[in-house]
């Protein structure tokens, strides 16, 4: 579908997918991410201390979820928040770990409009993560305000 | 058993900003003083231990550990063109607001190592932006079983006041952080 050339809620249609965003997860982007979110917890930055308690079966630390959650929001404001979009709501399950070398690609679809009162329209956004092997490790919906 | 020196070495790397420098990232180091999920008390609300002032420094560090290269939330003359009119701090800033404020004060199960969260429910009022200074009332609204994991929700409300909004007597702002942490006991489970 093609993309509007600015995000308005007038403008936009039901089942429009907004660009994707894909991203390679190591483990010292895991690290700068702890040390941008202050989320220092071992299972994240530690490997020997993953390795020693074989965290999930695999003894490899795992990205934050907070992590995804924020890459799901990416997906939301390089659409829309130049143009004066802004996330309502989001509410998301991580249902599968990201472990590093993961490569992570975000999608999502419009798939309800609300029309309110001028500033106050939304729509509803399904998204999903998921890894290289196409296992989803995020689901979840936003409500996004639009101009 | 402390942070490896392995884990160490490279959060020392990527530690910039004044707040990132003084935050104690060995969350093994008051592992006792942490929320346990047997002590969380449904209803039970209070207020961090600390609040943030957001700085743009503090901006700048969040974008560059999440890859976010939007120029809205870093460049002022992109910002001015906008209908925003100005910077505006990424939604997700509430993250470190919320570890920086939190401590080991209610919620603080947040630090247990082993902590393990299966999802968020996150409400957005209004952006955050430099200047602000954000605090956040914590309150314990669930704990339950499931398939063996004991897990724990709470509620943040995260709120600021601005000088303009008081003289014309405007709404606070406030975002509702819904966490769920699923604390597991490692040794047990594997």
């Amino acid at each position: 579908m093609k993309m509007p050339e600015k995000v308005g809620f007038d403008k936009v249609e039901l089942d429009y997918e907004l660009p994707s965003i894909t991203r390679h997860v190591t483990q010292e982007l895991i690290t700068k991410n702890a040390c941008a979110s202050l989320d220092f917890n071992p299972i994240h930055v530690d490997p020997v201390w993953a390795k020693k308690v074989n965290l999930f079966g695999v003894g490899k630390t795992i990205a934050h979820g907070m992590m995804t959650m924020t890459f799901l929001g990416q997906l939301i404001t390089d659409w829309c928040y130049a143009d004066g979009g802004k996330l309502k709501s989001m509410d998301v399950k991580l249902i599968w770990p990201v472990f590093p070398e993961d490569t992570i690609t975000c999608k999502g679809k419009i798939v309800a409009k609300h029309p309110r009162d001028p500033g106050q329209s939304f729509v509803d956004i399904e998204f999903s993560a998921e890894n290289q092997d196409g296992q989803k490790v995020a689901v979840g919906k936003a409500e996004v305000i639009l101009p | 058993m402390p942070t490896s020196k392995e884990a160490r070495t490279l959060i020392e790397k990527f530690r910039k900003s004044e707040k990132q420098k003084s935050f104690q990232y060995d969350f093994f180091v008051d592992e006792s003083k942490y929320e346990k999920w047997e002590d969380v008390k449904i209803g039970q609300e209070g207020m961090a231990e600390r609040n943030f002032k957001v700085k743009m420094e503090d901006i700048l560090t969040y974008l560059d550990g999440t890859f976010d290269n939007h120029p809205l939330f870093r460049d002022e003359k992109f910002a001015k063109k906008t209908p925003w009119g100005e910077l505006i701090a990424p939604p997700f800033l509430i993250v470190p607001i919320a570890f920086w404020c939190t401590g080991t004060s209610s919620g603080s199960w947040i630090r247990t190592p082993g902590a393990i969260n299966p999802g968020q429910k996150i409400e957005f009022y209004e952006p955050i932006r430099v200047g602000d200074t954000i605090t956040i009332k914590a309150k314990a609204y669930d704990k339950y079983i499931k398939r063996g994991k004991n897990t724990s929700r709470t509620c943040r409300n995260l709120e600021t006041r601005r000088d303009s909004w008081l003289q014309s007597g405007g709404p606070l702002l406030y975002f509702q952080l819904q966490r769920a942490m699923r604390s597991i006991n490692l040794l047990k489970a594997f």
